[in-house]
């Protein structure tokens, strides 16, 4: 079925990889665009977007058709779904893939070997106001 | 001599600070750090790597992650395979680092914070409210 668009979510909220739609754009040879926080316009070949970066930064890209893009959290407002869509929901035919049908081949490449809690460090220690003292003692230490 | 292939995230014209996060991981890993950095009047100390690379592209292209894959590929052919390739913990650098990791058919692990030599076992960051 030809697509516009494949969306997928930044990253997963426990384990935060944010390498689905990376490594489904790349499989597949499309174009790819994370951490979208808006679409500003969506064109027959092409997007216009609007990336999340770092410190406050924004980045405006256009992207070709087809493509793969992450989408950040709070792009959109969730709807309530009124009762007809819930019916309506609930006819729609649910496709169930099994995980193990698509592992044959893939050897294990990483392993998770442990949780662990970081070590704990020293605790910090708060200076005076007065600038001489604090600056003498870390010249010190 | 093994070595882990460190691609610099540079923005506006500065190469930022946090490529030495990554250049620091090599130091932890023991391995030789060759940086990749388009070519440009970028601030850097090369002091602090083994090597460097320089690609002869704008940097809106070096970012492009579909360019990024043509680069890694000729770096690759110039220097041989690296254990490693190193992105920055960042919006861009993950972007880049899981599309090559699809392209090139390699494991990924994202948000590294560690790395434990005696065990062999990198950390990164995970939420979990009960760990056993």
């Amino acid at each position: 079925m030809p697509f516009d668009a494949i969306f997928t979510g930044v990253q997963s909220e426990d384990d935060q990889f944010g390498a689905v739609g990376g490594i489904l754009a790349a499989k597949m040879g499309l174009p790819f665009v994370s951490m979208v926080i808006g679409i500003d316009s969506f064109e027959s070949d092409h997007a216009i977007v609007r990336r999340e970066l770092e410190g406050g930064l924004q980045e405006r890209v256009k992207i070709m058709l087809p493509c793969v893009m992450s989408i950040q959290t709070g792009i959109n407002e969730p709807r309530y779904v009124s009762i007809m869509g819930i019916r309506k929901a609930s006819k729609v035919e649910r496709k169930v893939f099994k995980a193990a049908d698509y592992q044959e081949n893939v050897g294990i490449k990483i392993e998770l070997a442990k949780w662990v809690y970081p070590a704990k460090k020293a605790g910090a220690t708060i200076l005076s106001a007065e600038l001489e003292a604090p600056a003498k003692s870390c010249l010190e230490s | 001599m093994s070595y882990a292939l460190v691609v610099a995230e540079v923005r506006r014209g500065i190469c930022e600070e946090r490529n030495l996060d990554s250049i620091g991981l090599c130091t932890l890993l023991g391995k030789d750090a060759v940086l990749l950095i388009p070519e440009g009047n970028y601030e850097f100390n090369e002091q602090l790597v083994n090597g460097l690379i320089k690609a002869k592209v704008e940097e809106q292209a070096f970012l492009n992650p579909l360019v990024m894959v043509n680069i890694l590929e000729k770096a690759m052919a110039a220097r041989g395979k690296p254990d490693m390739i190193i992105f920055t913990n960042s919006a861009s650098g993950t972007e880049l680092a899981s599309y090559a990791a699809g392209f090139f058919n390699l494991p990924i692990i994202t948000d590294v914070n560690g790395y434990d030599k005696g065990q062999g076992v990198f950390y990164k960051s995970t939420i979990q409210t009960d760990l056993r």
